[in-house]
């Protein structure tokens, strides 16, 4: 070992051999340092490392533009270019390997003398004459003044052990000269290994050591990873042995093909997914697969999956589940997403995936009391109702197979209840899924990398110092050796990457203007939404009722007439006056505004070979508009729920064949083939902007070469043009890349469902400009979330590039 | 024992499609490449959603909407695999008898075994050719640690020596099984099917567990791994907050040695230290202590994670029958006689090792006892 002599020892006022012999061994620790610092910061041939700074620019550059469409030759060249870079980098880690193993081996030595150093601040003589051993084994670049201290040392210790006494007032002078001496500086764990513990206790004791762990003791191994446990029987078929003794035997092809059963159904490694032809409607996009397949890989099922926006990280990870479920290896599934998404997970697993969760709603979740998330093997929850009093410690306690955490960069802060919750969750495989890993700084990241690897990215401290600027936390530094340790953890597709581009979305709003008689109802309906309005009227009526009552005289007289009717028939009517007041003004209304405007739009605006597609939340709409539609001479379909699949499908046959307009209600539609549409029109509007998404993305998909025309109808005055506002006006919504209206609602940093936040701030305004001047405000705080989202999407494209995504 | 597949199956797939519906009852025929038109018995029904007629595609590019996928993992093909599964558990065959020899047997025996501490007599010339059996056991064991895998072990079992025989394990693969009914011959003695089984678990325990340390040994080196990252991450953080608080309470003036409990009473503080400082040392403490906890649970769940843990279940059985040559071989020690039955195996070509009568298991070197008793080395010399 070739090493440059160490400093002079620092003069000490009077001669102790064992404290000049630890000043000693923390010099060497120093010394050590240094020199693993210096090996792992060797670079390779300076030829090489510009070279490869090159193919990496030059590959960086190629694959930016690639999602642009590259012809063949720039194909090739990208793929020759990525052969050369993996031939260079090769050659340079050939380069390396000896800086390495030396680095490799200070630490080493680093670690013993951690650890050694931390025991000899007792006076335990056994552990002073461990540390004497090591300095002397290390003792070559040791100056003359050093191996003088050695000797004394040695002396001393030899008399310690024939005098134990001498020990005991050597250790009480040592303390008494502890006191009164500064300690030295950098020493390694300092006094704190006093406090009790001793080497009885090694097990955790000595982990203490950073360094002493990169090679854990066998033995503690040994006590934490279990042997292999005894061959469990799984009850045994005594029906087969009976049938054996009796000699009543199968058909030997039956034998054959069980035979082949039994193979065909042999569960291996993770070389292909099992569950791709379990999937219902799920797009096939190779990236995805590619993603659960490294995730289940090389990560083990502890993955960060930050995609860019609208790539399908719930694809991802619903692949990934699906995998882990179908091999028997997930049973017990925790999904902890923002509260306005749990109906969309649901929904997706459901649809997609046909695996079924509850949610805490779910009347089978509810009856099992206080022992529901035991009892429940497969649960969708937002993370802020998990994280609650009421239901954590349950939580903490159940045992889960997999744990998928959404929009994780809620769990950024280390200090926060979310992070501190999740880092307690008992789980073998965790997914965090978040589009934007980091936001304000690098701490962000290594937050989340340490909820599923702590230790991946060292202490905090040790981060800091490795891998973050000092004066600009938000800027890393040693990239390469960082971008290394999040690949063992994180994924990161990017659209350029997957070629994943969709044609522009163009929306337009048309404003409706009500009839005399509609804008009545509609006032009419708003004021029973007010008086019954819990929290703000007398509370007497169901706030899901009138959120359905608000939302359907937004859609039609017909819908609004529909349920008026249903309440005024219950047996006990609550604001009966407003409600025949609502009912008397609903009869009276004879025509439709918006139905006139949509009319005229399939007429006049829009080209007469144009297919449209005509979203409604309600059947009696839909019915209404298949009427109104034939009498104007317009061809439609249908599609709703209520259809079995053949009507379904015969209907969208129409819709392609012959029919120019379908009136779809928003059930049921995903995954149809509806590209030969390109024009969508909202004849009402969700509240929830993740739907109005939903219907968008009918058409705005994979495989559509148009741009998507959106059309809006909506009232002003009306909830639907508040929102449409907001939504359109402030934060163009819908020309927004597939996915970014999830991320800004995420950034808007509120507990509610996006509807439930219109619903209030609509219920208890008293005046259209109260409501107009609230739902201001609420645009406001959309353009605030959507500056942060779009920051966090920039820093996170500075700091990631193009560097992470899934390996083919 | 054999071990048959360790991987996902290349079985033909197609083939297999056919013979369980044909073998139901059903009808198929190929299609268009990549697909196969198949009129489903109402057995196999359930498996198509109640239809009785149905277009499989077996490659995703040859799905379209009118035919359903019977890719590995599909519901229609894990239907008939249950299906299949479920059938066919108990069955029999034939096993050639080989190049069965009814004479010059003395020599076989000679030269196979060696008896010691007793004279051997013959006391026929020829042999008896009797059927004999072995219990085929196929067993289905799953590896559980992070990840599931699952390997198919077939044991059989000799039902005259109720041993695994271990010669026909390793042959078992290549040779032809007739379903022919066995040859009418009288029936030499036969364990038990119970037994058989129990001596086919006993071994599958045994071969599972060589499997399984193997195993440990390559999940030992990922756990290793995951292990020190994340002991090294406590560590350094514990060690951290040591820092932190002897610093707090060498500032307080206060002897770093003592718990936190008892550093600095409230009261007390003034004289000793400023009291803010105890009480961050305080925290630190507690702080310290709540990283060790998780530490050790964290360790402990990876653990858990890592363990092996392994599942048999029978799939199927099987009677092997086959003729084989049974003779008597006297021996003698002092004044008493005993007398042993051993079988040739024709097709194998050897004499069947006998058991040693202490710890039952094969051997080819025996030693009689005082009492007469037949005796493997280890058994004797113990």
């Amino acid at each position: 070992m070739k090493a440059e002599p160490l400093d002079p020892p620092t003069p000490t006022a009077r001669p102790d051999p064992v404290r000049d012999l630890r000043s000693l061994a923390a010099r060497l620790l120093e010394y050590a340092e240094r020199q693993v610092e210096h090996f792992e910061h060797q670079r390779g041939p300076e030829w090489l490392e510009r070279q490869l700074a090159q193919w990496e620019a030059f590959i960086r550059e190629t694959s930016a533009v690639a999602g642009l469409g590259l012809d063949y030759r720039g194909g090739r060249e990208l793929a020759e270019a990525k052969r050369i870079r993996r031939q260079l980098q090769r050659a340079r880690e050939d380069a390396l390997r000896p800086y390495r193993r030396a680095a490799e081996l200070w630490r080493t030595i680093r670690g013993r003398l951690a650890a050694a150093l931390t025991k000899a601040r007792g006076h335990e003589v056994q552990n002073l004459k461990a540390l004497l051993v090591l300095v002397e084994e290390l003792g070559r670049p040791l100056a003359q003044a050093d191996r003088r201290t050695l000797k004394e040392a040695r002396a001393h210790i030899r008399r310690l052990e024939v005098e134990p006494a001498a020990a005991s007032r050597d250790a009480a002078a040592g303390d008494r000269g502890a006191a009164s001496t500064p300690r030295l500086p950098d020493a390694p764990g300092g006094d704190v290994a006093r406090g009790g513990r001793n080497g009885a206790s090694s097990a955790t004791d000595a982990s203490t050591s950073g360094a002493a762990a990169s090679d854990p003791d066998p033995r503690l191994l040994a006590r934490y990873l279990p042997p292999p446990a005894e061959l469990e029987f799984e009850p045994e078929d005594r029906g087969m042995l009976e049938r054996l003794a009796a000699q009543r035997y199968d058909h030997p092809a039956d034998y054959r093909l069980n035979q082949a059963a039994q193979r065909l159904s042999l569960l291996g490694g993770f070389e292909v997914l099992l569950c791709t032809p379990l999937l219902r409607g799920v797009e096939q996009h190779a990236f995805q697969f590619n993603t659960a397949l490294q995730v289940m890989r090389a990560m083990r099922g502890r993955a960060l999956l930050c995609d860019e926006v609208g790539l399908g990280k719930t694809i991802e990870a619903g692949l990934v589940l699906k995998e882990y479920a179908v091999r028997g290896l997930a049973r017990r599934i925790l999904i902890l997403t923002p509260p306005s998404l749990v109906t969309q997970w649901r929904e997706e697993m459901r649809d997609k995936f046909a695996i079924e969760f509850l949610t805490l709603d779910d009347p089978e979740f509810r009856r099992h009391g206080d022992g529901a998330w035991e009892a429940c093997e497969r649960v969708i929850a937002s993370l802020h109702t998990a994280k609650s009093p009421k239901n954590r410690e349950s939580i903490r306690r159940t045992a889960y197979d997999l744990v998928i955490v959404d929009e994780a960069h809620h769990l950024r802060n280390r200090g926060s209840l979310s992070w501190k919750f999740v880092n307690q969750l008992k789980s073998k495989y965790l997914l965090l899924l978040t589009a934007t890993p980091a936001q304000n700084d690098l701490d962000e990241l290594y937050n989340l990398i340490t909820l599923l690897c702590p230790g991946q990215l060292k202490s905090p401290a040790d981060f800091r110092r490795e891998f973050v600027q000092r004066d600009d936390p938000r800027r890393p530094r040693n990239r390469t050796k960082l971008r290394e340790l999040l690949m063992d953890v994180m994924v990161r597709n990017t659209r350029s990457q997957v070629s994943l581009r969709l044609p522009p979305r163009e929306a337009t709003t048309l404003r409706v203007g009500l009839s005399p008689a509609e804008r009545s109802l509609y006032d009419a309906v708003t004021r029973m939404v007010r008086a019954g309005y819990p929290g703000l009227g007398d509370g007497r009526l169901q706030r899901v009722a009138l959120q359905t009552l608000q939302a359907e005289a937004g859609s039609s007289v017909q819908a609004v007439r529909a349920t008026l009717g249903a309440m005024r028939r219950r047996p006990v009517v609550h604001h009966a006056a407003l409600l025949d007041a609502a009912l008397e003004l609903a009869a009276g209304v004879e025509t439709s505004s918006k139905a006139m405007v949509l009319v005229d739009l399939l007429r006049r605006r829009l080209e007469p070979s144009e297919k449209v597609l005509v979203f409604t939340q309600y059947l009696e709409t839909q019915a209404f508009l298949l009427r109104v539609l034939e009498e104007a001479g317009l061809a439609a379909a249908r599609f709703n729920g209520r259809l079995t699949a053949a009507e379904r499908d015969a209907e969208v046959a129409a819709f392609a064949r012959d029919r120019r307009v379908l009136v779809s209600t928003d059930v049921g539609s995903e995954g149809r083939n509806l590209h030969f549409c390109h024009t969508v029109v909202n004849y009402d509007l969700p509240w929830n902007p993740m739907r109005i998404e939903q219907r968008v993305g009918r058409v705005h998909r994979i495989g559509q070469t148009e741009p998507v025309r959106i059309f809006n109808l909506a009232a002003p005055g009306t909830l639907e043009g508040h929102i449409l506002e907001v939504l359109d006006s402030k934060i163009n919504m819908f020309e927004l890349v597939v996915g970014e209206i999830g991320e800004i609602l995420g950034n808007l940093e509120e507990e509610r469902e996006f509807e439930d936040i219109v619903l209030d701030l609509w219920a208890s305004a008293d005046s259209d400009p109260a409501a107009a001047e609230r739902f201001a405000e609420l645009g406001e705080r959309l353009v605030g979330a959507r500056r942060r989202y779009l920051d966090s999407r920039a820093y996170d494209d500075a700091l990631f590039g193009q560097d992470f995504a899934a390996q083919e | 024992m054999t071990v048959a597949n360790l991987e996902p199956p290349t079985l033909d797939l197609p083939g297999f499609i056919r013979s369980c519906v044909e073998r139901a009852g059903g009808a198929v025929d190929a299609g268009a490449p990549g697909r196969l038109d198949a009129l489903l018995p109402p057995a196999l029904e359930a498996a198509a959603g109640g239809r009785s007629w149905v277009r499989l595609a077996l490659a995703a590019d040859a799905l379209d909407e009118g035919a359903e996928s019977a890719a590995l993992g599909s519901p229609f093909l894990d239907a008939l695999i249950r299906h299949a599964a479920g059938r066919g558990t108990v069955a029999s065959g034939c096993l050639p008898a080989g190049r069965l020899k009814r004479k010059g047997l003395r020599g076989e025996v000679e030269g196979a075994l060696l008896f010691s501490n007793c004279r051997t007599r013959y006391p026929d010339d020829g042999a008896d050719v009797r059927l004999s059996a072995t219990a085929q056991f196929d067993f289905k064991v799953a590896f559980l640690s992070e990840e599931r895998r699952e390997r198919l072990y077939v044991v059989p079992v000799n039902l005259f020596s109720n041993q695994v025989n271990l010669a026909l394990a390793g042959r078992l693969a290549e040779l032809p099984v007739e379903a022919d009914p066995a040859p009418v011959l009288p029936l030499a003695p036969l364990a038990s099917a119970q037994a058989a089984y129990e001596v086919a678990c006993r071994a599958l325990r045994e071969l599972v567990g060589r499997d399984a340390a193997r195993h440990q040994v390559r999940v030992a080196q990922r756990f290793s791994v995951e292990f020190a990252r994340i002991r090294g991450y406590y560590g350094e953080v514990i060690e951290q907050l040591e820092r932190r608080r002897a610093r707090e309470l060498e500032r307080a003036g206060t002897d770093s040695t003592t718990g936190p409990r008892e550093a600095a009473p409230a009261g007390e503080t003034g004289e000793r230290g400023h009291p803010d400082r105890v009480a961050r040392a305080d925290e630190l403490a507690q702080r310290i202590e709540a990283a060790r906890q998780e530490r050790e649970r964290k360790l402990r769940e990876l653990g858990e994670t890592y363990g092996i843990r392994t599942r048999a279940r029978l799939a199927s059985v099987r009677c092997l029958w086959q003729p084989k040559a049974f003779f008597k071989v006297l021996l003698d020690r002092g004044a008493v006689t005993r007398t042993l039955v051993l079988a040739y195996d024709g097709l194998l070509e050897r004499v069947e090792p006998p058991t040693c009568e202490s710890c039952r298991r094969e051997t080819s070197r025996l030693r009689a006892s005082p009492t007469a008793r037949l005796l493997c080395p280890a058994c004797a010399g113990a």
